[in-house]
């Protein structure tokens, strides 16, 4: 089964058959999550760094913000069966506008908030393909873990 | 682009379907702001398919009615005039706008949801900004890429290679379509606008909204900041990608700080995911 995850949602599977794919990653980053032991893994797209910009909307979609939405991807993943000693993290996405100054690189500012929830946990990230101008779809396949990123008619593993 | 081609696409947005009279009217009534209710009703009244979406739109779930609306006055102090003309004019230029734009890379939809996105950020934008917004800031965000529609007809693998190539060199996309075809989609756009009849504010800000500092004014920041929201939301990147220059001046004159301009992206989000259907049964 192909499972699509839509801006602000993720997607955990554990069927060696599924793929997790996602669309669109401009700004937004695509954290995929595997563990080779259990065979489960996740894709959650993100679209902001931080839920204090708007508490409400965080209360009614958490899974806008990385810091709200990605606790509760790692506890799904968990209630699945995933073991966080086994956990294969790469990212991808958080591309950028053009612009002078820092005020509208979202994208950078996501990549930097997963990185220190990342380091704060404990959890290394494997491999990742960030910035750029241009979009990227993800992919996950569920057998083997393979993460690959495509953009501009090219793909790369991950 | 050679000079025949250019007089073809004139020609092809000569013959783009007329806007109905009456959303003329409401334009008309949106740039003046001494309007009054009966203004927008006198506007309306006389269009029997126009009033009947109307009140389909306020008595739909969506709208969340208490009681039943039965005039257009009732539908327009329900929905309030922003929605009034976004939705007349989003139904017209709706059939359109879902097509594919191969050129543009955009599937079916593509080019609609990014429009709706952008016209979304315009209308919230007065909750994450100093100044204020106009209420007609929705439709004229609605329709500032119509100008891919008509262009999209024009431009064959030829052409957009030479446009990617440009990019690649490290130039932004409207730079390189402007190279490559002597107009871009935004001048085109104005040009839609213009064959429509629309106000002078709505014609500027959709033929400059890639270039907010030439003539700066609101409606032209605001529609170049919700054509960023809806780039940062990912929809309707295409062709395009996040190969656009930001205008630090446009956030600055409108007052948004950068986390005004992140809740915004959030607010959207949301009014996006509760919004799109509205359109299709409107």
């Amino acid at each position: 089964m192909r499972h699509i995850v839509g801006v602000a949602d993720y997607k955990v599977a554990s069927d060696p058959g599924d793929m997790i794919v996602t669309h669109a990653l401009g700004s937004c980053l695509g954290i995929a999550a595997y563990d080779p032991i259990n065979k489960v893994g996740g894709l959650f797209h993100v679209m902001l760094p931080t839920a204090t910009v708007n508490p409400d909307k965080a209360l009614s979609n958490p899974f806008m913000f990385v810091d709200s939405g990605l606790p509760l991807f790692f506890r799904e993943l968990y209630a699945r069966g995933a073991e966080k000693k086994n956990i294969v993290v790469k990212i991808a996405g958080g591309a950028a506008l053009r612009a002078k100054r820092d005020f509208f690189a979202i994208g950078k500012r996501n990549y930097m908030i997963a990185c220190k929830l990342f380091s704060k946990n404990g959890i290394m990230i494997q491999g990742e393909d960030i910035g750029g101008g241009n979009s990227r779809t993800m992919y996950m396949e569920l057998k083997t873990g393979r993460v690959w990123v495509a953009s501009g008619g090219q793909e790369t593993d991950l | 682009m050679n000079q025949v081609a250019i007089t073809d696409m004139i020609q092809d947005v000569d013959g783009l379907e007329a806007m109905p009279v009456s959303i003329k009217k409401l334009a008309d009534v949106a740039a003046n702001p001494n309007a009054r209710i009966d203004d927008i009703v006198e506007a309306i009244r006389y269009d029997q398919a126009l009033t009947a979406d109307l009140l389909r739109a306020a008595n739909s779930a969506w709208s969340g009615a208490a009681r039943t609306i039965e005039t257009v006055q009732q539908a327009v102090v329900r929905l309030g005039f922003s929605w009034v003309l976004g939705l007349m004019t989003g139904k017209h230029v709706r059939r359109k706008m879902v097509e594919p734009c191969a050129a543009y890379q955009l599937a079916e939809k593509e080019l609609w949801r990014h429009s709706l996105a952008a016209a979304l950020a315009a209308s919230k934008m007065g909750s994450v900004a100093e100044k204020e917004i106009p209420p007609s800031a929705f439709t004229v965000a609605l329709m500032h890429d119509i100008g891919k529609r008509v262009l999209a007809n024009y431009l064959d693998t030829d052409l957009v290679n030479r446009i990617f190539t440009l990019i690649q060199e490290g130039m932004c996309y409207i730079d390189a379509e402007r190279e490559v075809l002597g107009t871009d989609h935004a001048i085109v756009g104005g040009m839609v606008a213009r064959h429509w009849q629309f106000p002078e504010t709505f014609i500027n800000a959709i033929e400059h909204h890639h270039d907010p500092d030439a003539e700066p004014c609101v409606m032209l920041d605001v529609v170049h900041v919700a054509n960023i929201v809806a780039k940062i939301l990912g929809i309707g990147l295409g062709t395009e990608q996040m190969n656009m220059a930001c205008s630090d001046s446009a956030v600055a004159r409108l007052g948004i700080s950068s986390e005004g301009l992140e809740s915004l992206c959030a607010i959207t989000l949301e009014e996006l995911q509760k919004t799109e259907g509205l359109f299709e049964t409107a």
